[in-house]
C-alpha cells in the first residue's frame, strides 16, 4: 500500500523548523533559501522563503513527508498545499522573539483549519538565551490564544526545544504520534 | 487544442504581479509535483509561456490580465487572487493555494479550452472551490510526493519490521496490591512546601550536612549529595531532615555541587519517593486528569511517561481505566502520577481541595475520530522508526 503522510513544521523565521527536519530526514533536505532581504536580515543571513523538504522512509512503499514552512507571515497564502494529508503540526516558537504570545496565536490561526483533524504539539526554543516566557506561561496564554479554535487536542504538549538536539526533536514527533493515538506505543 | 509551449517536456509558466518570494513558492510547487514538468519562467526569459498566472491582488493585476487577454486572445491565464472574482473572466485560484485545486486548474487549463471565448462571459472553468472541503482522492494524493532527488545519494532507510510483535499483556491491577503513599510527607514534602512558599531554603541531614540548597524564585535546586543518596532519602518514610533558611556559608568554597531546576528535582524525587506506590490522594477507581503536559524533554523521561500524558491529558481516566487501556505497569503509572502532582499538573476530586477538581472535556472540542487498525499499525511503525532514530 502507497503511504504518503507529512509532518508539517511551522513557526517564525529562524526558530529552527530547517534543522530539526535535518535532524530527522533520510535525505538531504531540499530548501528554497534566498538571501533575506528585509527585517528577516535582522536575525537570519539566509531564510526559507518557500518550504522545506526532508523525508523519513519507513520501507520502500511507505514515506514520511517533512516539510517545514517558510516563517514571513506574508507567504501564509501558499500554507494549506502543506496540510493535505497531514499527520499533525509541530509549532515551534522563538523565546527571543519579542512577542511569542503573538506568534502562538498567529501560527495556531494560520493553521486553524489543519488542527481541527490532527494534533499540534509546540517546541520553544531558544529557552537558554532568554527564559521568560517559562513553559507555564505559555500554557496561561493559550487558552485566550485558542478561544476561538477547535483543536483536536486542547492540551497540546508544549516542551523546551532545541531543534540541534536530535531527542529534542525526537520526543516532540513522538508526543504528536501519541497525541494520535495513545495506544499505539504498546508493543515498544 | 492548442499545443502546449514547452521546453523539452517542460511546460512553460509564466507569473505577473508577484515578488521573487512568491514566484519562489510556485518553484517549489512545480518541483514537488512529478505528473507533469511545470517550469516558472524567470523575469528576462522571452520564450512564450502555455500558462501565465497573474496575481490580481496588486494595483494593476486585473488590468494587466484583460489587456492581455486582448492583445493575446489565445493565451490561457489563471488568476490568483484572496477574492474569489465570481464575474471574472479568468478563472480564478482563490488564495491559499493549494496542490490539490492549483494543479488541477493548470490542467484544466492546458487541457480545455486555451482562453474564454468571449470576453464578455464569465469563465466557465471549473476551478472554483478554492479551499473544497472535500477529501483528496488517492490518484491525486501523490501530487504533494516530491521528486526522487537523487536517489543514490539518499541512505537506504533502517529496516522497520512491521508490527509483528504481539501487544503488551494487560497488568493486572487488584485494589488489594496498591500501596498508597502521602506525598506531603518526607523530603517531597519539604520540596513542595518550599514551592507552596516561594520561600529559599536549605535542606540539611541529621548530621547538619546540607543536602539541598532551594531557590524557588530562580525555580533553581543545587544539591550537594549524589543521587543514590538522594534516592534513598526519598524512600525513606521519616528521613531526619531539617530545612531551614539558606546563609552565605552553606555551601563551601570549593564543595562540589551540582545544578538543577527546581522541576527537574521535584519530578525526579516524586518518582523515587512513589517507588511503585501510588498517591494516597488517588483511588484507583476515580479519575485523574493532566492539566497540561509535563516538559518532558527538560525531565527525567520516566517509563511511557510521553503515552501516559498524551492519555491523560486527552480524558480524565482513572489509574485502572488508564492500565487497561494502555497495558502500562501499574509501578510506572503510579510513579508517573506522582511525579505530576509533584509539579501541581493534576487534576482529581478531593474535598480539601475543590479548585483541583477534574473538569469537563470543552464542548468546542472535536471527537477523537475512531482510529483504523491499519492506521494504527502504520502510527506504531512510524513511532518505532522515529525511537530507533
Amino acid at each position: 500500500m502507497r503511504e504518503d503522510n507529512k509532518i508539517i513544521f511551522t513557526g517564525p523565521v529562524g526558530v529552527g523548523k530547517t534543522t530539526a527536519i535535518a535532524a530527522l530526514s533520510d535525505i538531504p533536505i531540499i530548501s528554497t533559501d534566498a538571501q533575506a532581504s528585509d527585517m528577516t536580515l535582522n536575525r537570519k543571513g539566509h531564510t526559507t522563503v518557500a518550504m522545506d523538504y526532508g523525508v523519513l522512509k519507513l520501507d520502500e512503499g511507505t514515506k514520511i513527508h517533512l516539510y517545514g514552512t517558510p516563517g514571513q507571515e506574508r507567504f501564509d497564502f501558499m500554507w494549506d498545499i502543506l496540510t493535505t494529508g497531514g499527520l499533525g503540526l509541530i509549532l515551534m516558537l522563538d523565546n527571543t522573539r519579542p512577542n511569542p504570545k503573538k506568534d502562538l496565536h498567529f501560527f495556531l490561526h494560520a493553521f486553524k483549519d489543519f488542527i481541527v483533524d490532527v494534533p499540534v504539539v509546540i517546541g520553544v526554543s531558544k529557552t537558554d538565551i532568554q527564559t521568560q516566557p517559562q513553559i507555564a506561561d505559555y500554557v496561561d496564554m493559550l487558552p485566550e490564544a485558542t478561544a476561538d479554535l477547535r483543536m483536536l487536542n486542547p492540551i497540546p504538549p508544549i516542551f523546551e526545544v532545541d531543534g540541534r538536539n536530535k531527542d529534542d526533536v525526537k520526543n516532540l514527533v513522538m508526543a504528536l504520534l501519541y497525541s494520535i493515538d495513545p495506544g499505539i506505543g504498546d508493543q515498544l | 487544442m492548442t499545443t502546449n509551449p514547452s521546453n523539452g517536456g517542460s511546460i512553460l509558466v509564466r507569473s505577473i504581479g508577484m515578488d521573487a518570494r512568491k514566484e519562489a513558492v510556485f518553484r517549489m510547487a512545480f518541483k514537488m509535483f512529478t505528473r507533469r514538468h511545470y517550469q516558472l519562467l524567470d523575469a528576462g526569459d522571452a520564450q512564450t509561456p502555455a500558462v501565465i498566472i497573474i496575481d490580481v491582488d496588486g494595483r494593476d493585476g486585473m488590468t494587466i490580465a484583460r489587456r492581455l487577454h486582448e492583445e493575446q486572445p489565445e493565451q490561457r491565464i489563471l488568476l490568483t487572487s484572496v477574492s474569489a472574482h465570481p464575474d471574472s473572466i479568468f478563472p480564478v485560484l482563490q488564495k491559499p493555494i493549494r496542490m490539490e485545486t492549483l494543479f488541477p486548474a493548470l490542467e484544466l487549463l492546458l487541457n480545455g479550452s486555451p482562453a474564454p471565448a468571449k470576453s464578455a462571459e464569465r469563465s466557465s472553468a471549473t476551478v472554483m472551490p478554492i479551499r473544497p472541503d472535500v477529501a483528496i482522492s488517492s490518484p491525486f494524493a501523490s501530487v504533494a510526493a516530491p521528486p526522487a532527488t537523487n536517489p543514490a545519494s539518499a541512505p537506504a532507510p533502517k529496516p522497520v519490521a512491521p508490527p509483528a510483535v504481539a501487544p503488551r499483556p494487560t497488568p493486572l491491577l487488584r485494589p488489594e496490591d496498591v500501596r498508597h503513599f502521602n506525598p506531603q510527607a518526607g523530603l517531597l514534602g519539604l520540596l513542595q512546601i518550599v514551592r507552596r512558599d516561594q520561600s529559599p531554603a536549605i535542606i540539611v541531614d541529621d548530621r547538619q550536612q546540607v543536602i539541598l540548597r532551594l531557590d524557588p524564585v530562580a525555580d533553581q535546586a543545587i544539591l550537594l549529595t549524589d543521587d543514590a543518596t538522594l534516592k534513598s532519602l526519598a524512600q525513606e518514610e521519616h528521613p531526619r531532615l531539617q530545612m531551614r533558611a539558606p546563609a552565605d556559608t552553606d555551601i563551601p568554597a570549593h564543595a562540589s555541587v551540582r545544578h538543577l531546576t527546581l522541576p527537574s528535582l521535584l519530578w525526579q524525587v516524586g518518582a523515587w519517593t512513589a517507588d511503585g506506590r501510588l498517591i494516597q490522594q488517588l483511588q484507583i477507581n476515580a479519575p485523574v486528569q493532566l492539566k497540561q503536559w509535563p516538559n518532558l524533554t527538560r525531565l527525567t523521561m520516566l517509563p511511557d511517561a510521553l503515552r501516559l500524558a498524551a492519555f491523560l491529558a486527552r480524558s480524565p481516566a482513572s489509574p485502572a481505566l488508564t492500565v487497561k487501556m494502555l497495558r502500562v505497569a501499574p509501578s510506572d503509572l503510579f510513579n508517573f502520577l506522582a511525579a505530576a502532582d509533584s509539579l501541581g499538573l493534576l487534576r482529581y476530586n478531593t474535598a480539601e481541595n475543590p479548585d483541583n477538581r477534574i473538569q469537563p472535556a470543552s464542548a468546542n472540542a472535536p471527537e477523537a475520530a475512531e482510529i483504523p487498525a491499519a492506521k494504527r499499525s502504520f502510527l506504531g511503525r512510524l513511532l518505532a522508526r522515529i525511537a530507533g532514530l
